[in-house]
């Protein structure tokens, strides 16, 4: 049963996770991945969805094991569970939706190397209880889904003209081919961190000034 | 500080653990959808075939069906050592040829089949059934558009050419056996070019002798 203090204790991992501690504009982690994918929203959103189910899982066995596995090799532990968690996502969609599969191709092995899991496998699930790992989890990968699909949207819409495959802008717009490209995925996540942190700053930051 | 033998142990067997449990876990996963993803690709194949020739089937057919109409309308014939298919109609009546084609692209091997006439002198269709080229970019191969550009083209290069098919910059004007590259990708588009005229000069060779 959880007391109450465990509850409020789930809104404001829910909250960090999302906004106040995001991984992607607060953290700054799992850029590579930021910058790969989103030039396609359904890419992005299948993306996030499976970092968000890696990342929940991963930090949740983490935190079970915490007990269990030493010191001195928790890092070597931690990265076996997130391939674990990896490779059966890849082998659950090349299964069941292989269209999906291909659209993602090398991209899903690639979650393995996403510094978000690995950042709160090592920063929060092994020193906190399971259901607030968990919740960890899914909130920090939920935070990191957002913020792509805040790029991707952008980028999809001026580089192809679509959103979600669906055109949306008529023969008058003549696709900007680069932000497709991946030099537009590192100006645009900048921007994007540029703006969010510029409105919006982390209290140290506001305090400083 | 060294570990004592005793920790040295406890690390060394906490490893052999943790590894034979997850192992076992992706090991159980794959032995689940071990023949469900072999279908799944034999599945692609069979419609990657049939994309390329323009045989018509819905997406919702079993795989059962796709088989009976695949043993329909596909006969296997070898050219020499070429293997391919003859397309028949519902009455036997030859339509054409389909070929497997493969080579390498950007950032791996592709591979797809080609359909020709009934005197296997022009294309009639093609489709890329396996590549790992960037989504949005590279991938693009897979679109109507692109394929598109293939049919009517001659097996046989043009007058004054070598290669049969060329592949100039989206934009510039195109000679009868030209075809766009897709503009941001030009390694995927100098890899298809060069395996995409190996098999066709492959390809006419086996059927002239």
């Amino acid at each position: 049963m959880q007391s109450p203090s465990q509850s409020v204790k789930t809104k404001d991992l829910v909250a960090q996770g999302l906004w106040g501690n995001n991984p992607v504009f607060r953290q700054l982690l799992g850029i590579c991945s930021t910058l790969a994918v989103t030039n396609l929203l359904m890419n992005t959103l299948v993306m996030g969805v499976g970092l968000i189910y890696v990342t929940a899982m991963s930090s949740l066995t983490v935190s079970l094991l915490r007990k269990v596995i030493p010191t001195r090799i928790r890092m070597m532990a931690q990265v076996l569970i997130i391939a674990a968690y990896v490779i059966i996502l890849d082998l659950l969609l090349k299964r069941f939706a292989p269209d999906i599969s291909d659209e993602l191709g090398a991209y899903v092995g690639l979650i393995i190397t996403n510094c978000i899991i690995m950042g709160r496998c090592e920063g929060f699930a092994r020193s906190n209880t399971p259901w607030p790992s968990f919740v960890d989890g899914l909130a920090m990968g939920a935070g990191y889904t957002l913020v792509l699909l805040c790029i991707a949207f952008v980028r999809e819409l001026l580089g192809a003209g679509t959103l979600f495959g669906v055109q949306v802008l008529g023969d008058w717009w003549t696709p900007w081919i680069i932000m497709v490209m991946p030099p537009a995925g590192f100006f645009m996540l900048a921007a994007f961190i540029w703006i969010v942190r510029g409105c919006w700053p982390p209290p140290e930051e506001a305090g400083a000034k | 500080m060294p570990a004592s033998r005793k920790e040295q142990f406890r690390t060394v067997a906490s490893v052999v653990a943790i590894t034979a449990v997850f192992t076992a876990l992706v090991a159980t996963v794959q032995a689940f959808t071990r023949d469900g993803i072999l279908a799944n690709e034999r599945l692609k194949e069979v419609r990657g075939a049939f994309d390329a020739f323009g045989i018509e089937y819905s997406r919702d057919m079993t795989s059962e069906q796709l088989e009976t109409l695949a043993k329909e309308r596909l006969k296997p014939k070898a050219f020499g050592g070429l293997k391919g298919f003859e397309v028949v109609d519902a009455n036997r009546k030859r339509q054409g040829y389909i070929f497997p084609i493969a080579g390498p692209g950007f950032w791996g091997p592709i591979s797809g089949y080609i359909a020709l006439d009934t005197t296997g002198s022009r294309i009639v269709g093609i489709s890329f059934v396996r590549h790992s080229e960037t989504p949005g970019l590279g991938a693009r191969i897979t679109e109507d558009w692109f394929r598109r550009q293939f049919v009517g083209k001659t097996t046989e290069p043009p007058p004054g050419q070598a290669r049969a098919i060329r592949f100039v910059q989206e934009g510039k004007p195109k000679g009868p056996n030209d075809v766009d590259a897709i503009t941001g990708a030009t390694g995927t588009s100098r890899g298809v070019e060069k395996f995409l005229n190996d098999n066709l000069a492959r390809i006419r060779a086996a059927m002239t002798r």
